[in-house]
């Protein structure tokens, strides 16, 4: 599963350390097209649906917190 | 005038417990956050940091960057926001223009440069410091020393620097503490970018006044909106037009919810289209509609409250005090403009930048006898409100007539069923007008044809301004302020009509290069005629041998399908095979083969493919769930299988979703190095 998301993010985040960081979202890593992406490639690679609740930038700060959302959404 | 540095002293001696800015679970009140910046500029001045010092500034959406840009103010550096990521090369021919004391910056990919200094630690990491060893505040010697320079992130080439005197940037935020209508009490959620023009005038106005800034990183979740707006009662929004959509895509009729608590939006960079004026005025009673229009290299300048200002809906405001403005022609010279006189935009006031960094000739070209002329085409009305139609050099010339792409764009997404749309001029292919308009629409209701677009517009357009060709997009470029990127749309057309490609595009290619997954549907029924030629096209598939062991078992009635799709769920679990979802399909396609056939996979996979593009040709989406070949034989989907008569020596090769699309359908990059030409030396 972890390295399923990991894939999805390496795919989208061209260049960044994904598992190094801890703030992808507010420190910029992820843009505002990035992250459509990503909710995108979560939903197609796991057959998920983020709903509205979930969208917040937490859930997309890291690695760990993307991978507690997928399982909980699973 | 005071600066906003000046006045946040005043209010942490005034009001020292108010709350002045809040980044999630941490805030700082006014007193605390002098104490703050003085720690920080005390650390600046240890750090060998002079009056007059460059000092470039990345600017996340956290309290810190408020903090460094007081303190930076507080030692009288030049202080000049950055992006909070930016392209090494943005950074080394920045540091070109002038000499660059440090770069203080989270974005640790920068930690290689020289100039390198740590945000995180010139706010954290401060010591305390005394009043009788910090030396400043800075005291102004001289107005027009330069105070700030403002990179735009220009869309052709370098960047260009707005450089602002101390009396600039004071005026500045005058014009929107006057234009806007904040008080002291609001509480402004602050999203937008805090490097821009809007994000640093909406900033320093709340900070001047003494209001509370609740940060925000960017507009990329509707949920975190709705957050900050509950949570900490926040007062007013500073947004821009594009985040819109997010919202609404998010969201969905909830928005009105949350942004319904709002006492005003204020949108700028872009004005908000006619459209969505009258919509969010409607579905949103109580919350006060602001548009202010400006440009980096002035600021705020018109401002328009959109329903006390009804008659005006679709001007971009007036002028607020202080600021003069003009049309004027070619030539320079100041004409009394109409709709159908239009002229360039041109305005004075002290807001106005002192010059383009290191750019003498552009400066001169922009700034003459204190009139900064702007590159936009408008017109001012007898009231003397201003209608902007569109960047002159996007304007496009109709064999002599002048069609403005933002009105084009305007007429279109008033359209119901299209989600927006990009307009720009192209050299007319008939070679007869010169220029023609070509409009890129995305739809929000698959329904939508040209002809229904082409019928409307001919009821509301002069005939001009009809665009001769319409094209159907996923997105329409924007930039990162969320603007229509109409450089990148001509690309675009250009990609498309190279010599040649008009000749080799005809509706059947168009039809396979328009196919796309669809996973939501609406609940729109399909049509029996259409299933039923659907189907046809399914039996005339290539088949090896011509054996057709094959057999298309059609299942409309929702609660089978809803069955299909929990227990296709459940064994895709137990058996950790993937499972890709389906949302609201009206009718599903199981595609299954006598398993003896060797051809069988393929024939299936021809099948399925007309299938999908018979679907897609009348608008219908399809999606290929093809887990099932895995699971065929498993008991709960065998007997499943019976049910429907499908013989067990079938297997499922695919299961086709169909339905007519319901929102957004998302179009992910085709790749680009499949196709390999072999041949060497040919």
């Amino acid at each position: 599963m972890r390295e399923r998301v990991i894939a999805v993010l390496e795919k989208a985040l061209p260049g960044v350390e994904v598992e190094a960081s801890e703030y992808l979202v507010d420190d910029g890593m992820i843009d505002s097209l990035g992250i459509v992406n990503i909710i995108a490639e979560l939903s197609l690679e796991f057959g998920i649906s983020i709903p509205f609740e979930e969208l917040e930038a937490d859930n997309f700060n890291s690695v760990d917190n993307m991978v507690k959302l997928v399982e909980k959404l699973l | 005038m005071k600066t906003e540095l000046e006045r946040v002293l005043c209010h942490a001696k005034e009001m020292p417990d108010k709350i002045a800015l809040r980044f999630k679970k941490q805030s700082l009140t006014y007193g605390e956050m002098v104490e703050e910046i003085k720690k920080a500029a005390f650390k600046l001045e240890k750090m060998d940091v002079h009056p007059g010092d460059y000092i470039l500034l990345g600017a996340p959406s956290r309290m810190e960057y408020i903090v460094a840009y007081l303190a930076m103010h507080y030692v009288g550096a030049i202080v000049i926001p950055m992006n909070k990521t930016n392209a090494m090369e943005t950074v080394d021919y920045i540091c070109s223009l002038f000499p660059v004391r440090y770069f203080f910056t989270d974005d640790t990919r920068m930690k290689e440069r020289a100039d390198y200094a740590s945000l995180k630690e010139l706010c954290d990491n401060a010591e305390e410091a005394g009043e009788e060893v910090l030396k400043g505040p800075y005291s102004i010697q001289d107005e027009n020393q330069i105070s700030e320079i403002l990179f735009t992130t220009g869309t052709t080439g370098r960047p260009k620097g707005a450089v602002f005197s101390y009396k600039g940037i004071a005026a500045n935020t005058q014009n929107t503490v006057q234009g806007s209508i904040m008080e002291e009490s609001d509480v402004l959620l602050l999203p937008v970018p805090l490097n821009h023009s809007f994000g640093l005038r909406m900033m320093r106005t709340a900070l001047y006044i003494g209001a509370t800034i609740v940060l925000q990183s960017g507009f990329m979740f509707a949920k975190e909106l709705e957050t900050n707006i509950n949570e900490y009662h926040c007062t007013c929004l500073a947004c821009v037009p594009s985040a819109l959509q997010i919202i609404y895509q998010q969201a969905g009729e909830r928005y009105a919810e949350f942004l319904g608590k709002l006492r005003y939006i204020e949108f700028s960079t872009g004005a908000l289209d006619v459209a969505t004026r009258k919509k969010i005025s409607k579905e949103l009673p109580d919350t006060k509609i602001i548009n202010s229009w400006g440009s980096t290299e002035t600021g705020g300048v018109l401002f328009i409250e959109i329903q006390s200002e009804r008659e005006k809906i679709e001007s971009a405001g007036r002028p607020v005090e202080g600021v003069k403005i003009k049309v004027v022609d070619a030539e320079g010279n100041e004409i009394d403009s109409s709709r159908d006189n239009p002229g360039r935009l041109a305005m004075s006031g002290d807001m106005i930048m002192s010059e383009y960094c290191n750019n003498s000739e552009l400066t001169q070209q922009t700034i003459r006898n204190g009139w900064l002329f702007t590159n936009d085409l408008s017109y001012i009305d007898s009231e003397g409100y201003v209608y902007l139609l569109g960047r002159i050099d996007d304007i496009i010339n109709v064999g002599g007539e002048k069609v403005a792409p933002v009105e084009v764009e305007k007429y279109v997404n008033e359209i119901e069923g299209i989600l927006e749309s990009g307009c720009i001029g192209v050299e007319d292919p008939k070679k007869m007008l010169g220029q023609v308009p070509v409009i890129y629409i995305v739809k929000e209701n698959q329904e939508i044809t040209e002809e229904i677009i082409w019928k409307r517009l001919g009821q509301c357009m002069p005939p001009y301004m009809i665009p001769q060709y319409i094209r159907f997009t996923d997105n329409v470029p924007k930039n990162y302020l969320g603007k229509t990127d109409r450089k990148e749309l001509r690309k675009k057309w250009d990609g498309e009509n190279q010599e040649g490609a008009e000749t080799v595009d005809n509706e059947i290619i168009k039809n396979m290069l328009s196919r796309r997954s669809v996973r939501n549907f609406s609940d729109r029924p399909i049509e029996k005629t259409y299933l039923e030629k659907i189907l046809e096209c399914a039996r005339f598939a290539p088949s090896g041998h011509n054996m057709q062991t094959w057999k298309f078992t059609v299942i409309q009635n929702q609660n089978n399908i809803s069955r299909l799709r929990e227990i296709t769920q459940k064994v895709a679990k137990e058996k950790k095979t993937s499972f890709y979802g389906f949302l609201n399909p009206k009718v599903l396609i199981v595609v299954s083969n006598d398993r003896r056939n060797v051809c069988a996979v393929q024939d299936s996979a021809c099948a399925i493919e007309n299938i999908m593009l018979a679907a897609n040709s009348y608008g219908i989406g399809s999606c290929w769930l093809n887990s099932w070949i895995e699971i065929s034989d498993e008991d709960i989907i065998r007997n499943e299988l019976r049910t429907y008569q499908i013989p067990d020596t079938h297997i499922v090769y695919g299961i086709v979703a169909l339905g007519y699309p319901s929102g957004i359908v998302k179009t992910p990059a085709k790749k680009q190095d499949t196709i390999v030409y072999a041949d060497k030396g040919e």
